[in-house]
């Protein structure tokens, strides 16, 4: 009987049955033309990754300089891969007791990750650059087993991250990977040239695609022993403990109920996954700049608008379209409870602000683009935090899918966390400012972008208290939908 | 004390919940039983405003629940899990919940204390996150949370499940303690029938949404109840 289930109609169910699936079927076909977009993308560094070889190395093979660098590649993937790729553990817990051999059910998680996005780096980005090396080297057979051997190398290292996930061995490995990437600089001993000769190897003999099949089975054998050992809820299937972060908080006891607020959002970023994730998207954000501002093309354009306000508007963006699902798994209590709508808002919008502001204070060194990069960034956080944080609060109040704290949020597998009226509204929270910019930039010259755009957000903060009593009101009139959506689609 | 008049909630013609009158007195400790599906935690949840009402009303303290939020005052409640926040231990969610009701540091204390017994060592100064606690300290920490700040109306749905036998006799002389010499006035649902006919003094019986005995209780109640739900 056992024998017959059908994992993937279960996934299909799960997928089917789920809260709002129209609007996620919208969500999956905009990943996935998100991901054709970036196999594209893989596609012409691929393409485009040999011929600059072959410019920048004239005289030696492209594709011994591409095994060059295999090492390195192989790290970033490694890293890469431990702080992304997850094991499905509540996918395998409704397994647990059922009579499917525990065999099996690993190996269908296996077999999964196998074909998962993170492996897509092989067909798009590998396949035609062995492609164009079969083509212009006209060593067919080795170009085939060089482009399997990565692909067993790098499928070896997917397998490795469950191991690592769940065990010690992360500091030491890349204790390890470091010290390695030392030597070599030192030119001491150097294992990057070691593998890369061992690559160069594989392209005289092909026969040497040996050493990569052992290791991916080997790989994949440890860990599939590893997995079906420890397939107990307080070993491979448990979460980790954490320390306890953000103790006591004595300080903001004196802001009254907005401190006590502002307590409970602290230790909501710092707690939670979920949340946390968020802390270093606005930390990658705050970098945003320097892809925009050194080049001289985006200059006085759109473009740069655009760069200032994620600069430090990274954390407005992303934490308050949560906002108030980010109190989903506990709205019930906050909605019996004597609390003051504009005194919860307020600390909410508080710590916009003051997000704002700390990202405005890390931005200093942008000084080093000049007086003109540094107002933009100025007049765009002006608005961030005078404008940005109340769009946020509104589009907030229409966001009635809750939040999963402790889950991570991953790109294309869990889309929970994406939500289509979310999706839209990026395009005021965006095209607002960039029109506040641009506009009188073009028609009244320099200057007047940059005061509009600072003087609306200076209109905002003036004006922060009547605001936030209309969005009082807004999320008044919202909260029995609320309440509905949070409790619906958590079941 | 609370007054529902002709209340009833429909989902997509289905009707829930259909009650055309009923009074609570104050101070007393009102049980309601039903099997699952029978309608208590619908009724709990209109009772906080929580869900809206297809038809009629809800007041408390004379207070319509649905457009004012005064009863909020004097009313609290432990429904679920999602009365807990998960990422707080439970000294933070004590002290969240007691500077909500104005509750200085020094008589959260004094409250805190007065219940160690429930507490049997488990819950307070174990450095754990509440979500990281069992289901039954969880549920303790949601039920005195509950009973900070002397409310007059205290609501709890199930409070003796997933409870241990000693922790259940506790909670039932806290209850019947903090009725009779506070004056606090207890809904309780529970599917328990002896814990309900020993605190409860007036219990009402839901079928399918809508009352079918209201009894005040006496010797013969959990006999009369274990009939009605054995046939």
């Amino acid at each position: 009987m056992f024998e017959s289930v059908d994992f993937r109609s279960l996934r299909k169910k799960e997928w089917k049955r789920g809260a709002q699936w129209e609007s996620k079927l919208i969500v999956r076909i905009l990943i996935i033309l998100f991901a054709i977009y970036m196999a594209i993308c893989f596609f012409f560094i691929g393409i485009g990754g040999y011929f600059i070889l072959e410019k920048k190395f004239p005289g030696q093979s492209p594709s011994g300089m591409a095994n060059n660098f295999l090492f390195y590649y192989l790290g970033a993937e490694l890293i890469l891969r431990y702080m992304i790729q997850q094991l499905p553990i509540t996918r395998i817990q409704h397994f647990m007791l059922l009579s499917i051999p525990k065999k099996r059910v690993v190996q269908n998680v296996m077999y999964r990750s196998l074909s998962s996005f993170y492996n897509s780096s092989l067909l798009f980005l590998f396949l035609p650059f062995a492609i164009l090396m079969a083509v212009k080297e006209e060593n067919y057979l080795s170009s085939a087993a060089w482009w399997l051997s990565i692909s067993l190398l790098i499928l070896s290292i997917g397998n490795i991250v469950y191991l690592l996930n769940k065990s010690r061995w992360f500091s030491p490995i890349a204790a390890g990977y470091a010290s390695v990437v030392l030597l070599d600089k030192f030119e001491i001993f150097s294992v990057p040239k070691w593998l890369g000769e061992g690559m160069n190897r594989l392209l005289e003999n092909p026969l040497w695609i040996g050493i990569p099949i052992v290791a991916f089975v080997l790989s994949y054998r440890l860990t599939k022993g590893h997995l079906i050992r420890n397939f107990y809820l307080d070993t491979a299937l448990k979460k980790k403990r954490e320390k306890m972060l953000a103790g006591e908080l004595k300080a903001f006891n004196r802001l009254g109920l907005r401190g006590v607020f502002l307590k409970n959002d602290i230790r909501l970023l710092l707690r939670n996954i979920r949340v946390r994730q968020i802390l270093f998207g606005a930390a990658g954000f705050l970098l945003y700049g320097l892809v925009f501002f050194p080049q001289e093309i985006y200059q006085e354009s759109a473009m740069e608008v655009f760069a200032a306000l994620f600069t430090t508007g990274g954390f407005v963006l992303m934490f308050s379209q949560n906002i108030p699902a980010w109190d989903s798994a506990y709205f019930k209590l906050l909605m019996t409870q004597r609390i003051p709508l504009y005194e919860y808002l307020y600390s909410k919008w508080l710590l916009l602000v003051v997000s704002v502001a700390l990202a405005s204070f890390l931005a200093i060194p942008y000084l080093y683009f000049g007086f003109r990069v540094c107002s933009l960034i100025l007049a765009a956080s002006i608005f961030n935090a005078g404008m940005g944080s109340f769009i946020g609060l509104i589009s907030g109040a229409l966001n009635h899918t809750p939040i999963q704290l402790n889950i991570k949020a991953k790109a294309f597998e869990n889309t929970q966390n994406f939500n289509l009226t979310q999706f839209l509204f990026v395009i005021p929270k965006i095209a607002i400012p960039v029109l506040l910019y641009w506009l009188p930039n073009h028609y009244l010259g320099s200057p007047w972008g940059v005061v509009t755009l600072a003087g609306s957000g200076l209109l905002g903060l003036i004006f922060q208290k009547p605001i936030l009593q209309l969005c009082v009101r807004f999320y008044q009139q919202k909260k029995h939908e609320m309440l509905e959506g949070f409790y619906k689609n958590s079941q | 004390m609370i007054h529902l008049k002709n209340l009833s909630k429909k989902y997509q013609g289905t009707t829930v919940l259909e009650i055309p009158e009923l009074k609570i007195q104050k101070g007393s400790c009102f049980g309601l039983i039903g099997n699952n599906g029978a309608g208590k935690t619908t009724l709990f949840s209109l009772l906080l405003d929580l869900i809206q009402p297809s038809k009629g009303s809800v007041t408390n303290k004379d207070i319509h629940v649905a457009k004012s939020e005064a009863w909020k005052n004097h009313t609290t409640a432990y429904i679920d899990e999602s009365f807990l926040i998960g990422y707080l231990t439970p000294e933070e969610y004590f002290d969240f919940i007691a500077s909500l009701r104005q509750l200085s540091t020094q008589s959260l204390s004094e409250s805190l204390e007065a219940f160690q017994l429930f507490f049997n060592d488990e819950v307070l100064e174990q450095k754990k996150y509440i979500r990281d606690l069992s289901k039954g300290n969880q549920k303790k920490v949601g039920i005195i949370a509950s009973l900070l700040g002397d409310p007059e109306l205290v609501i709890l749905d199930e409070p003796f499940a997933n409870l241990d036998p000693s922790s259940q006799i506790q909670l039932k002389r806290i209850i019947q303690e903090q009725a009779q010499k506070k004056g606090k006035t207890f809904l309780i649902s529970s599917h328990d029938l002896s814990h309900v006919t020993e605190i409860c003094d007036r219990i009402v019986l839901l079928e399918k949404g809508t009352p079918i005995q209201d009894i005040q209780t006496s010797p013969s109640t959990l006999k009369e109840l274990e009939r009605y739900f054995g046939a």
